[in-house]
Formats: C-alpha cells, sequence, structure tokens
C-alpha cells in the first residue's frame, strides 16, 4: 500500500442524469476559454430505451499515465498523491498526449499563431499547478487550486446525485462496491476505465 | 564531348543497382519495422485501411451494435482499440529520441564512407570561367531556393518536436512547433511546383523543342540514385503533406474527439514514417548536389555555370540547352 493517498474520479454512470452541472462548474471556476472542456459529459447509445447511459469524464489521473510518458519536453509531473499535472511554461502544444490519452483528456486552445494549437490544458483535480500555491499567477494558468484550501474538486462538489466521486482510491472502491451491493447486483465487473487508468488493484 | 548515345552498353546489374539495392533496402526496412519492430496491431490498420477505401473512417472495424456494453463505453467515448495505434506513438516517441541519433549517425558514416571511395568532391576544370551558360530561369531558381528554405526549416522544426528532450521545451519550441504547422502549409504548393518541374523523365513522352520548357522544366536526364531521390521526394512529402495537413486541420475539439482521433493517430503514424524515411533521401540529396560535387549551390543561385563545367560533371543539360540555340 502506497504511504500517500491516490486520488481518482470515478463517475458512477448508474447515477449520472446527464445535467453538465459538473462541466459547467469546471469552466466557470476555472474560467477556462470557450472551446475547451476539461470535463465533458458523454452519452452512450442516445435515445435508445434501456441502453443509454451518461459518463462524467475529465483527466482520470493514471497511475502509469500514457501523456507523461510520450510528453516530448516532459512537462508532465505526478504528485505524491498521484495527481497528474504539467507545466504550461514547459509544453510546446504538440499534441502527442491527445494522441495518447485513451480518455480524451487533453485539451488545446486555439489561441496560437494564426489560429493553432495553444498549450495544452486538461483537468487538474482542482489541485493547481506549478506555481506558487494559490498566486495569481497560478490561477490565471491552471485555475483554482481548491485542494490546498482543504476543498473537493468543484465538479464533484457540484454533481447533485453524487455520481462524481473523487478521493483516495481505495476510498472511492469502497464506495462503489457499497452501492452495487445495495443494488442486490454484486460487482459484476470492474468500474469504467479502472483497469485502464489505475491498473489492476 | 561524350554523351550517353556514344557510350558503351552497360550490363542489367550496372544500369539498375541503384534500384535494386534501394528496393532491398526497403524490403528489409519494412520487414524489420513491420514484422519485428512495430507494437501496432498492423493487421488491425490492414483492415483500418480496406474500411476507409469505402468511405469509413470511424476506424470501427465491427458494428457498434455487437460491442458489449462495457466495449460500447469505450469506443463511444475516446474511439475505438485504443491500444492498436497508440501504444505506436508511445514507443515511436522512444525510439526516435533514443535511437533515431545513432540511425543518423549511421547514415552519415555511409555518405562519409562514399565521399572517400569517391576520392573527395568532383571538381570541373574552369579555364574560361567567363564563358557562362544559364542553366536555371528565374522562376526555377525561386522554386528551388525556397524548396530548400522551406524543407530545412520544417526539417529543423520537425525534430525540435522530436528531441523535445534536448530542447526543454518553453517559449521558442513552442514558436518553433507553431510555425512547423504553418510552413508546412506554404511548403504545399512549392512541393507541388517542385515536383511538376523536376519530372525530368516527362522528356522520355515530350521533346523539351523550346526556350519556355526550358524555362519551367529542370534540364537534363536523371541517374538512377537522383530518380530514386525524386521519386522518394514526391513520394514521402506526398504522404507528409496529406498526413501532416490533415493532423492540423482536423482540430482536436473536445466534441469530435471520439470520432476523428483513431484517424489522427493513423495520420501521426504516416508522418513519422514519412519524416524518418525522407530523412535519409534528404541526406543523398544534400550529399550528392552539395557535398561530392563542388558548384551546385552557386549555379543555383546565379543560375549560371561555366561552359566547361558543364561539359565535364552534366554533359546532358548542355546537350539539351546546345537543343534550344540550334
Amino acid at each position: 500500500m502506497n504511504a500517500y493517498a491516490r486520488m481518482k474520479f470515478y463517475c458512477d454512470e448508474g447515477r449520472c442524469i446527464e445535467c453538465n452541472g459538473c462541466s459547467v462548474a469546471c469552466d466557470e471556476a476555472h474560467e477556462l476559454p470557450v472551446g475547451i472542456s476539461r470535463r465533458k459529459v458523454v452519452t452512450v447509445n442516445d435515445g435508445v430505451p434501456g441502453k443509454e447511459f451518461s459518463l462524467s469524464v475529465a483527466c482520470m489521473h493514471c497511475t502509469d499515465a500514457p501523456c507523461e510518458q510520450v510528453c516530448p519536453v516532459h512537462c508532465f509531473y505526478i504528485r505524491e498523491d498521484g495527481i497528474v499535472l504539467h507545466d504550461k511554461e514547459i509544453c510546446i502544444g504538440c499534441g502527442y498526449c491527445l494522441y495518447a490519452c485513451p480518455f480524451g483528456a487533453p485539451q488545446f486552445p486555439q489561441d496560437g499563431a494564426f489560429g493553432t494549437k495553444g498549450v495544452m490544458d486538461k483537468c487538474t483535480m482542482c489541485a493547481g499547478g506549478p506555481e506558487e500555491t494559490n498566486s495569481a499567477k497560478e490561477r490565471e494558468l491552471y485555475g483554482q487550486n481548491r485542494l490546498a484550501e482543504g476543498k473537493v474538486p468543484v465538479c464533484a462538489a457540484m454533481c447533485s446525485t453524487k455520481a462524481l466521486l473523487v478521493g483516495d482510491e481505495e476510498s472511492v472502491s469502497k464506495i462503489y462496491r457499497e452501492r452495487v451491493m445495495a443494488r442486490g447486483k454484486g460487482v459484476q465487473s470492474a468500474p469504467y476505465g479502472w483497469d485502464i487508468a489505475y491498473g489492476n488493484k | 564531348m561524350a554523351t550517353s548515345k556514344s557510350a558503351p552498353r552497360r550490363g542489367f546489374w550496372s544500369r539498375n543497382k541503384a534500384y535494386i539495392l534501394v528496393l532491398l533496402g526497403f524490403a528489409l526496412l519494412t520487414y524489420w519495422y513491420f514484422w519485428l519492430a512495430t507494437i501496432a496491431d498492423i493487421q488491425y490498420v490492414y483492415r483500418y485501411f480496406l474500411q476507409m477505401l469505402h468511405g469509413n473512417f470511424t476506424g470501427q472495424l465491427v458494428p457498434f451494435d455487437s460491442l458489449t456494453h462495457y466495449q460500447q463505453m469505450e469506443v463511444g467515448l475516446f474511439g475505438p482499440r485504443y491500444d492498436a495505434i497508440a501504444p505506436e506513438v508511445i514507443r515511436a516517441f522512444r525510439e526516435r529520441q533514443e535511437i533515431l541519433p545513432y540511425v543518423f549517425a549511421v547514415e552519415f558514416t555511409a555518405f562519409l564512407i562514399a565521399f572517400i571511395l569517391q576520392g573527395g568532391r568532383k571538381k570541373a576544370t574552369v579555364t574560361h570561367p567567363e564563358d557562362k551558360v544559364q542553366v536555371y530561369s528565374l522562376f526555377q531558381r525561386f522554386v528551388i531556393l525556397l524548396n530548400i528554405l522551406l524543407v530545412l526549416y520544417l526539417f529543423v522544426t520537425g525534430f525540435s518536436i522530436t528531441f523535445g528532450n534536448w530542447t526543454g521545451g518553453g517559449l521558442i519550441p513552442r514558436y518553433m512547433r507553431m510555425t512547423h504547422e504553418l510552413v508546412g502549409l506554404a511548403w504545399i504548393p512549392i512541393w507541388l511546383i517542385v515536383t511538376i518541374i523536376a519530372f525530368k523523365d516527362l522528356k522520355f513522352f515530350v521533346r523539351p523543342s523550346s526556350r519556355l520548357f526550358g524555362k519551367i522544366f529542370l534540364k537534363g536526364r536523371y541517374t538512377p540514385m537522383k530518380r530514386i531521390n525524386y521519386l522518394a521526394f514526391v513520394a514521402f512529402g506526398f504522404i507528409l503533406i496529406v498526413s501532416g495537413f490533415l493532423l492540423w486541420y482536423l482540430y482536436p475539439d473536445p466534441k469530435t474527439h471520439a470520432q476523428i482521433i483513431q484517424f489522427k493517430r493513423l495520420m501521426l503514424f504516416m508522418h513519422f514514417m514519412g519524416s524518418a524515411i525522407i530523412s535519409f533521401f534528404l541526406f543523398e540529396t544534400v550529399y550528392t548536389y552539395f557535398v561530392s560535387v563542388q558548384g551546385y549551390l552557386p549555379a543555383v543561385i546565379t543560375g549560371k555555370v561555366p561552359r566547361e563545367y558543364l561539359e565535364q560533371l552534366a554533359p546532358d543539360i548542355l546537350e539539351e540547352i546546345e537543343g534550344y540555340e540550334r
């Protein structure tokens, strides 16, 4: 077991009602520009009775993050608590992380020279960036640093059905298992994306 | 003056060894890459290409309805078969950063050996430097020099992304990456014009009878290795342009991500391969035109070359120019 908690997101598709509150809250809290969507709600089998379900998706803060592996300028770093962050002053906006990410998390503002891609932006789990904690520069580049203030990431705090869970992976896993057991169905399989993002734990 | 008409007929091997050796090299490279080195699912990539011929670019090879609930989630959110091509991007990244310098070193060594075996640079003995012949028109000089500059810039900025561990990122490499995209767009018409004007084999079909023809199309005939260089420029330039344009045009919008990401991964895969292979022919071109023979660059800049230079090093060009003068 790790000495530190490993912070993870999980969206319970059985509870998500596609209200997009998480996405809007994220956009507003971090004052994201148009075209950037750190968190998005995706509906699969839209309109098919009995098969439709929704998921709120952002960076999964993978244990063995592919984005961190492919970045040619090594702008990513993984905190001791498992949150995957990056340094925007190093990022060159090549987009390799976008190709490598299985969750479509990296976002690119169209503010480069003549409308080309700018530097990458992604979910920070409301943990800011490498700049001084809660400094104006950190807020400008990465948005709010709610974790430093002892708060939950804004998306999970905003989720009205508590579909979106965040916290130490064991706690998140425990909550999900309890929910499934309460339904009387038992755990049929690992939650979506768990094996890809977090390994077989 | 010795011309090809009066030259003794050479054997099959002598005439075609450049083609045979390059084809053999390609066969070995293809075998090594696709059957030994790659970790992409080549069967998937092959079937994906076949699917694209039918107009379906999604990369979802089996019907969506036939997937399990879990698989539908994956495909619906992030595109099909993440593990088929994306790991290749990761592997290519590591390989290019760590192994490519060795590949380039081997290529430079090969050209150095060729240079030594050749006995240094070929030089023409010019006794009448004032007797010059116009070889390149203003239009040709402009296009060739612009092509050299743009390719050089694309090479440097492209590899500045690949070798990001050396640049360390930051503002200058970021602007190099941005301008790589824009200069790449500007190179498309230049590549097309060079492809047309450097098609010297057109003379197999059309007789160069007018001065206007000589002002548009480059003069002379290709040797086998120069023809291979030209064909590599056309073929791999085409791959780079198409893949590069699509990578730039298909902007990574979060709303369309799942629909286009697999296609973009494939395009990046093609762009990597095209750039790695064209680099060899780029070095070969630099060696053939700039290193092994003295006087090419001044000729392209001024457009004029001493007549004795052509007599000794490029008699086919002089023969064609004299054909216009008759």
